[in-house]
């Protein structure tokens, strides 16, 4: 079942905007290792998991996983050759608006190493560009 | 271990706009503060080079240094950028040796491995952090903490760390900072959990359930009508 909310207030959502920098979920809270963004954008149920999915199978299934985003807005879709107006299209999928700085993924419970190669994974599943974060600090 | 003494250089700066902060971080000062009771706030700024060079460390006491005169200071937080990754701005708060001062401080597990870990365990760290109270000169840098003993299941809390003489914690005694988990039993869960609910279901909207309970109250008043 893909991610997406359980209720929400309205069926359809304007686009709104997506500026600034993300001044919340930019460090590391839970995990040893995350994965942060430095571009804008918007992320799909689909995106996030195909990301959770490589990093899962690359770890193993060992170690612990947080997935530090929710795709919470509906993005609507017009069918195919059909003419502008009669109302806004059908709720296609769901997105994860993010800002520069956005944690995306943190993990904990395996090398540095592994989480690197994991996180590297999950970075090509995603159309922005991420980096490798650690708590440990660089010697 | 002895307790390292950190000591940074500090110049007064006059408090400015936003933009004038902004000039500052352009030259490679950070702009900070120094504020405490019975003192009145001062701007400061720091050498970022110097800054970065200290950060490295567990910082909680620092001493300032401006013109020769000393000030024994807290770190109380630090702005990130969150991109660049360096700090933006400090807060310090001026201390005295004779009072207790409330501080984070950083929780570690030792270097033995959990007796667990044999059996396929997994360490796991809930809290990095731990808010104690203590005199400066007591204050730890960071807290070890012994995991060796723990087996599967096991689990630390606030209340189970030894503390160092003259330190207490402030963080509820219930909180959990580690627990050793069965990576296993974890990894067969999460096999399991995708099986339920294939279906791409279409979410409750409230909004639409207001309107159609608004609109069966007005039907309702006007048949009482």
């Amino acid at each position: 079942m893909p991610l997406m909310p359980k209720r929400v207030k309205h069926r359809k959502v304007q686009r709104g905007n997506n500026a600034g920098l993300s001044q919340r979920c930019n460090k590391l809270d839970f995990g040893d290792f995350g994965l942060q963004t430095f571009e804008r954008g918007q992320l799909t149920a689909a995106q996030i998991e195909a990301a959770r999915v490589a990093i899962t199978r690359h770890m193993k299934r060992r170690g612990q996983v947080w997935i530090r985003l929710f795709p919470y807005k509906p993005c609507t879709k017009k069918p195919l050759e059909v003419r502008m107006g009669k109302g806004k299209g059908n709720v296609e999928f769901w997105v994860a608006p993010v800002k520069p700085g956005r944690m995306l993924f943190e993990i904990s419970g395996c090398s540095e190493t592994l989480a690197k190669e994991a996180m590297s994974l999950a970075a090509s599943k995603l159309p922005i560009r991420c980096r490798f974060v650690s708590r440990i600090p660089a010697v | 271990m002895a307790k390292v003494k950190h000591v940074l250089n500090v110049q007064a700066r006059t408090a400015g706009t936003t933009n004038d902060a902004r000039r500052l971080r352009k030259t490679g000062l950070i702009p900070a503060i120094v504020y405490g009771k019975g003192i009145e706030p001062k701007c400061i700024s720091v050498n970022a080079t110097e800054w970065q060079m200290l950060s490295r460390n567990e910082l909680n006491i620092l001493s300032l240094v401006e013109d020769g005169k000393e000030t024994l200071v807290l770190l109380k937080e630090v702005q990130h950028d969150p991109i660049l990754n360096r700090a933006s701005h400090l807060d310090f708060q001026a201390i005295r040796m004779d009072q207790k001062i409330k501080a984070h401080v950083a929780v570690r597990p030792g270097h033995e491995l959990p007796a667990g870990a044999s059996a396929g365990g997994l360490l796991e760290q809930n809290l990095h952090e731990i808010e104690v109270e203590s005199l400066p000169q007591d204050l730890p840098e960071e807290i070890i903490v012994d995991v060796s003993g723990m087996n599967l299941g096991d689990m630390i809390h606030v209340g189970d760390i030894a503390m160092p003489e003259g330190v207490t914690a402030v963080t509820h005694a219930d909180i959990v900072v580690f627990t050793e988990v069965d990576e296993s039993a974890a990894a067969a869960e999460e096999e399991a959990a995708p099986a339920e609910g294939e279906e791409a279901a279409e979410p409750e909207v409230i909004a639409e359930k207001k309107t159609e309970e608004r609109a069966a109250a007005r039907e309702d008043r006007k048949k009482a009508e």
